[in-house]
């Protein structure tokens, strides 16, 4: 069943939606959340939260792209989550380790909207497999060794293309009046 | 703002990147090795499309011995290999899936090697050197036909960095990659613009890449593009060719093609590669 169907069925209020929608994406779902969070039951709880905000959210929500729209979903449980386990970067609970991020990040940012788009423009102008890289490390928590496996790199090389392009974020948001001082 | 509030934050990113991350990475995407893979297939193609001048008898019969041929017999600044050329395959070569196996590429296309576009794009570094020592010479026992592969290793000073930033404060080390070879140590043909190792006390503009081990090679088939010698050129002479070429390459460098993707690689002459190396040994899963 492709993705529209699946939206018209949520529209419709049948059930049958969330259980497509599990036989589809249940595996990508937990990988996004067991990134973020080292329990296993941590992540299948936010997957199972994740098909009940969908169900609440649609309608009147109705996403162009139900996949990157669910994904997302779980992805902000499982932060918040992780905010409810711990607000302590690097602690156990934790899976994706966030302190690399911490030359990127700016001192205050008004808007986090403004910001991602900002990101998103960044993005853009990056060459393909630097822009996937980034966003398999840091929208979809996935460790280096996934992405070296997935981009047929070696994990060095994937190192690599996250350092160079956490640097030129930085300077890109310096340019665009971010605060780093 | 805190990282995990920045990691929040980044979910936020279009959805149409978000969906192109975690699709099959096309064509423009593939590493950079297949470049160079592809460098030293179409290298050994050459190899074996027979002998020529370089790889018949000398004069006295005696066969050419190739280290004497690189630091010895080399007194100008780049000496090629002039005696068979390939010329580049027209139009953008197709990158199709490179096949593994255990006797090395099973795939060979070519590529324009004096496109300095392409180039300076598929590099990690790009600057000018005066080379001060030519230093050893290494081989490596390729794993098929048994051929070798030369390393020539030289120090140089760098003196500009066009991309890339080396540091500039010591002299630093370099390999040049030649071959393969056959088991003869003769080569008997190279790519045009193939060039061995450059004279002590030239000026050259080099483009070079991290190797796995963080050393900075330039790999075979990559070409050496001489500025010549402070010593034997006027200055006003010399300065104007360094002009011209540090304009040249930098303008290559603002739109270079990325085609060949260059994978980014830091090498231990950096001046980023002490924040690198900290950066990739702390534990990122």
């Amino acid at each position: 069943m492709d993705n529209k169907e699946i939206v018209e069925l949520l529209f419709r209020r049948d059930e049958r939606a969330v259980e497509e929608l599990r036989q589809k994406y249940e595996g990508l779902c937990l990988r996004i959340a067991g990134n973020l969070l080292a329990q296993k039951e941590d992540a299948e709880e936010c997957v199972s939260s994740a098909w009940f905000e969908v169900w609440n959210s649609i309608p009147p929500a109705r996403p162009e792209d139900l996949r990157t729209y669910l994904c997302r979903i779980v992805r902000n449980i499982a932060i918040n989550r992780l905010k409810y386990n711990t607000a302590e970067k690097r602690s156990p609970a934790l899976a994706v380790s966030l302190e690399e991020l911490a030359d990127c990040v700016p001192a205050a940012v008004e808007s986090d909207r403004l910001l991602a788009e900002t990101i998103s423009l960044f993005l853009r102008n990056q060459d393909e497999a630097h822009r996937r890289v980034f966003i398999r490390r840091y929208w979809y928590g996935d460790t280096v060794e996934m992405i070296a496996e997935s981009c047929r790199m070696n994990s060095r090389t994937v190192a690599t293309y996250l350092f160079r392009t956490r640097n030129r974020l930085r300077e890109y948001l310096k340019k665009e009046g971010y605060n780093y001082d | 703002m805190t990282e995990l509030q920045f990691f929040e934050a980044i979910g936020g990113l279009d959805d149409d990147l978000v969906r192109e991350a975690d699709s099959r990475p096309s064509a423009q995407a593939l590493p950079r090795w297949s470049l160079w893979a592809a460098g030293a297939a179409a290298a050994a193609l050459v190899v074996t499309v027979g002998l020529s001048a370089l790889g018949t008898p000398q004069a006295d019969g005696r066969p050419i011995d190739l280290p004497a041929a690189i630091i010895g017999a080399v007194n100008d600044i780049i000496a090629p290999w002039p005696r068979e050329t390939i010329k580049p395959y027209p139009g953008d070569p197709a990158i199709p899936e490179v096949p593994s196996s255990p006797f090395g590429v099973a795939v060979c296309w070519a590529y324009d090697a004096t496109d300095k576009h392409l180039m300076v794009g598929a590099c990690d570094y790009v600057f000018t050197a005066t080379v001060i020592s030519r230093d050893q010479v290494k081989y490596v026992e390729a794993s098929r036909y048994s051929e070798r592969i030369v390393y020539t290793q030289i120090t140089v000073q760098v003196e500009d960095n066009i991309k890339g930033s080396l540091i500039t404060e010591s002299p630093i080390q370099l390999w040049f990659r030649n071959g393969p070879l056959p088991e003869d140590r003769v080569i008997s043909s190279a790519p045009e613009g193939y060039r061995v190792s450059p004279a002590p006390g030239k000026t050259c503009v080099l483009l070079a890449s991290a190797w796995e081990d963080d050393d900075l090679v330039i790999p075979c088939g990559v070409t050496v593009v001489s500025i010549g010698s402070r010593e034997e050129l006027e200055p006003e002479e010399f300065e104007a060719k360094r002009a011209e070429l540090l304009a040249e390459y930098r303008q290559a460098y603002e739109n270079e093609d990325t085609k060949w993707n260059n994978d980014g690689s830091i090498c231990r002459y950096d001046v980023d590669y002490a924040e690198y190396k900290e950066g990739t040994e702390s534990p990122e899963k």
